[in-house]
């Protein structure tokens, strides 16, 4: 039978569906996702812990003078509507206890659990061939599963946000909307995790093997994190203290022509034997620092690109702080803590590179503060959204090419 | 469905379907069979989506394979289908009715009627992970329907269904036809193809070794078989025609399969205790046999014309293809 001959005895060719049908299609697959997550006890059991965490907050009480605790009141010079207004006070309570503790670890980890299985047992053989088999291309299918994973954390994190607000403004008068903020936030954080899973278990259909390796690759973005920050503040104590020890050395060595000048004059003691003897050994240990230069630079530069493709679940918590507090600490702030007990003999070389390390330390605070401001938002969603659609990408490619 | 050229290889080692050409008639029940690793489920896959082929042309309602918007008008009961088991059985065949596409009018509608036909209206709302293997199969068959499809594809469908289930789906089937579907079975249960199709594809090896009506398929395959009393020797036959004396009666290689042989004229033979059967269509050509037998003193009890049944059919296609390279591993069910 030829081509020509099929084609020309072929009928007309069925409608594609319309956008209503399309509608019917996705809206069926969100149902179906409620269903499953509501036939788990996990989903349950998590709602249950999220309503213990929301109990928490109506538990806590603030007044003039410190908290209270159920009926148990706590002096506090700090935790007092005094000292702060009390929508601030509840909002810290919510975005420690509420995002950063409860909803960014505990309650995506089960999350995490409950959804994991969702792609591996959607794959596994007699079930997939049920939903390929429909007007609906591959591509669709795929994201429209994908979308409805994160029902899961959509429909917890909405149901704490509200109670929360609730709590919050009955308990303490503290109606906070910006509290809403952490759906899309924990969304976010949730998304970036969940393209992990998604591609695992397409590509294994295994959910323990899906659960570990996303748990691996949480656990190493939050070592990436830390470690990202850790050199980049190493690397610009060093980058200043090059600046700096050039001048300490200049200073050293003043002070050491300065001091055996006086010693010319006068005979020298054992003690000012001692002290040129330690005027030169700091001379030579601040020339040797000198000369070591920034070593972290570069090993800065690598773990940061790395970082940069990575998922940033930290920095994406700490969003709401930044979207609803933005508690930096103001520039005048670290320079007043900083030159808080400076020595004031500022003629002796000790002192004076003492008081430059200080210097150098305030100035690292300060210009580490700036870098990390210095990232934005977008970037921190945007590179972390770049990582979620690799993952994305690749398992939606294995899910269209992939026979079943 | 018109299908021409299905080519399907795994890798460079799997050759699953070689060139295969099918012809599904609209309004009928197409039976496609063969043994196990023959390609009739990859067969299916392909024209269902879920498996992308080397090469295929033909059309599926209309649409060249592979068309997704044509299976809205399409129905599918995959083998070893899993169904959610968190879902009851109401609520799967509204999530896959929603799937097709079908409006929630005609959703409500269809239901329960699906239920009813396939007599789980009792079980309609109780949980799929209660269910049997008969039940889900039966909930399969709705679900495959809940589309109110033109072409329902059926892959195993009385797997695991009871007599009395395989006769109501039987029955299913055929009120399917007569409302005009067309119905495309794959199924090992020969005697169940049988029954109900109009014709019928033999696959072995990854190609269609027969294709067409049972009755154009045993043309020229009709036999007759005689029957003669006994008369106390094992092969009554064996010194009447030469040519049966071969090895074959010498040494038979399971009295119970009895001794097959060919005629001078190229006639295939089978005798089994007192029965003979010889593959001659022609009644004509049947006497000087038994003037023979009559001749050699045999009192003949019966003649008898014989049509072949499907699975003899089916054994035939699949000797004939496994004498000329069967595929590794694949055996008869």
């Amino acid at each position: 039978m030829s081509h020509e001959a099929l084609t020309s005895s072929a009928p007309a060719t069925p409608p594609r569906l319309t956008f209503g049908g399309m509608a019917i299609q996705t809206r069926a697959m969100l149902v179906d996702a409620y269903r499953e997550l509501n036939s788990k006890k996990l989903f349950w059991i998590t709602m249950f812990l999220s309503g213990i965490v929301v109990g928490a907050f109506g538990a806590v009480g603030f007044d003039e003078t410190g908290v209270s605790i159920f009926w148990k009141h706590f002096r506090s010079p700090f935790l007092n509507t005094t000292f702060l207004p009390i929508q601030q006070l509840y909002k810290n309570l919510f975005i420690s206890l509420g995002v950063q503790t409860w909803l960014s670890y505990f309650g995506l980890i089960l999350a995490l659990i409950s959804t994991a299985p969702m792609i591996p047992d959607f794959l596994s053989g007699g079930a997939v061939d049920l939903f390929l088999a429909r007007p609906m291309g591959r591509l669709r299918l795929f994201v429209t599963k994908y979308v409805v994973g994160m029902l899961f954390v959509g429909l917890q994190v909405t149901v704490f946000c509200v109670a929360s607000f609730l709590v919050l403004g009955l308990r303490g008068g503290a109606w906070v909307p910006g509290l809403f903020l952490a759906i899309p936030v924990v969304l976010l954080i949730f998304s970036y995790l969940w393209g992990v899973c998604v591609l695992v278990g397409t590509l294994t259909r295994s959910t323990i093997t899906a659960i570990l390796i996303t748990m691996v690759v949480w656990l190493m973005t939050f070592a990436l994190h830390q470690v990202e920050g850790e050199l980049l503040r190493r690397s610009i104590v060093a980058r200043l203290e090059v600046a700096s020890l050039d001048t300490d050395v200049n200073r050293i060595q003043a002070g050491i022509a300065d001091f055996q000048a006086k010693l010319a004059t006068t005979q020298p003691t054992e003690s000012d034997l001692a002290r040129l003897k330690s005027l030169n050994a700091m001379l030579n240990y601040t020339r040797a620092s000198r000369a070591a230069g920034d070593p972290y630079s570069t090993w800065h530069r690598v773990v940061y690109w790395v970082y940069w493709f990575s998922p940033k679940t930290t920095e994406s918590a700490n969003l709401m702080e930044r979207w609803l507090d933005r508690q930096f600490i103001p520039e005048r702030d670290l320079d007043r803590d900083h030159r808080r007990g400076e020595q004031k003999n500022e003629d002796d070389p000790e002192t004076q590179i003492f008081q430059a390390n200080r210097e150098t330390r305030r100035l690292a605070a300060i210009e580490l503060d700036k870098e990390m401001r210095s990232r934005s938002v977008f970037w921190v969603i945007g590179t972390s959204l770049i990582f979620e659609a690799t993952m994305l990408g690749l398992a939606a490619f294995v899910f269209v090419r992939r026979d079943y | 469905m018109e299908l021409a050229h299905v080519d399907k290889r795994y890798g460079r080692s799997v050759h699953a379907l070689k060139d295969v050409s099918l012809n599904v008639r609209r309004g009928e029940i197409f039976g496609l069979l063969g043994p196990n690793g023959a390609g009739k489920s990859t067969l299916v896959k392909i024209l269902m989506t879920v498996v992308r082929p080397t090469r295929a042309e033909g059309f599926v309602l209309g649409a060249p394979v592979g068309t997704k918007s044509a299976l809205r008008r399409v129905g599918y009961l995959p083998e070893n289908h899993r169904f959610p088991r968190y879902l009851t059985g109401r609520q799967a065949l509204e999530l896959f009715a929603s799937l097709s596409g079908t409006p929630r009018d005609e959703r409500r509608r269809r239901v329960p009627e699906l239920l009813e036909q396939v007599g789980m209206t009792a079980w309609a709302d109780q949980k799929i992970g209660r269910y049997s293997k008969g039940m889900m199969q039966r909930v399969g068959i709705a679900q495959a329907l809940a589309g109110d499809p033109d072409l329902v594809v059926l892959d195993e469908p009385t797997d695991g269904v009871d007599p009395v289930g395989r006769r109501d789906i039987r029955d299913m089937l055929l009120r399917l036809k007569a409302q005009g579907k067309t119905v495309f079975i794959n199924s090992h249960l020969l005697s169940e193809l049988e029954m109900v199709s109009d014709r019928v594809a033999i696959m072995v090896a990854g190609q269609v070794a027969r294709q067409g009506t049972i009755g154009e398929l045993a043309v020229n395959r009709r036999s007759y078989e005689i029957e003669v009393e006994a008369n106390g020797t094992a092969y009554p036959f064996a010194s009447l025609f030469p040519p049966l004396r071969g090895g074959a009666v010498s040494v038979p290689p399971d009295p119970k399969e009895g001794v097959r042989g060919v005629l001078a004229d190229g006639c295939w033979t089978h005798q089994r205790g007192n029965t003979l059967r010889v593959g001659e269509s022609e009644a004509s050509r049947i006497q000087p046999l038994i003037d023979g037998l009559r001749d050699a003193g045999l009192v003949i009890r019966r003649v008898q014309p014989i049509q072949p049944t499907l699975e003899e059919l089916f054994m035939e296609a699949v000797e004939e293809v496994a004498g000329g390279g069967h595929a590794a591993g694949a055996k008869i069910k």
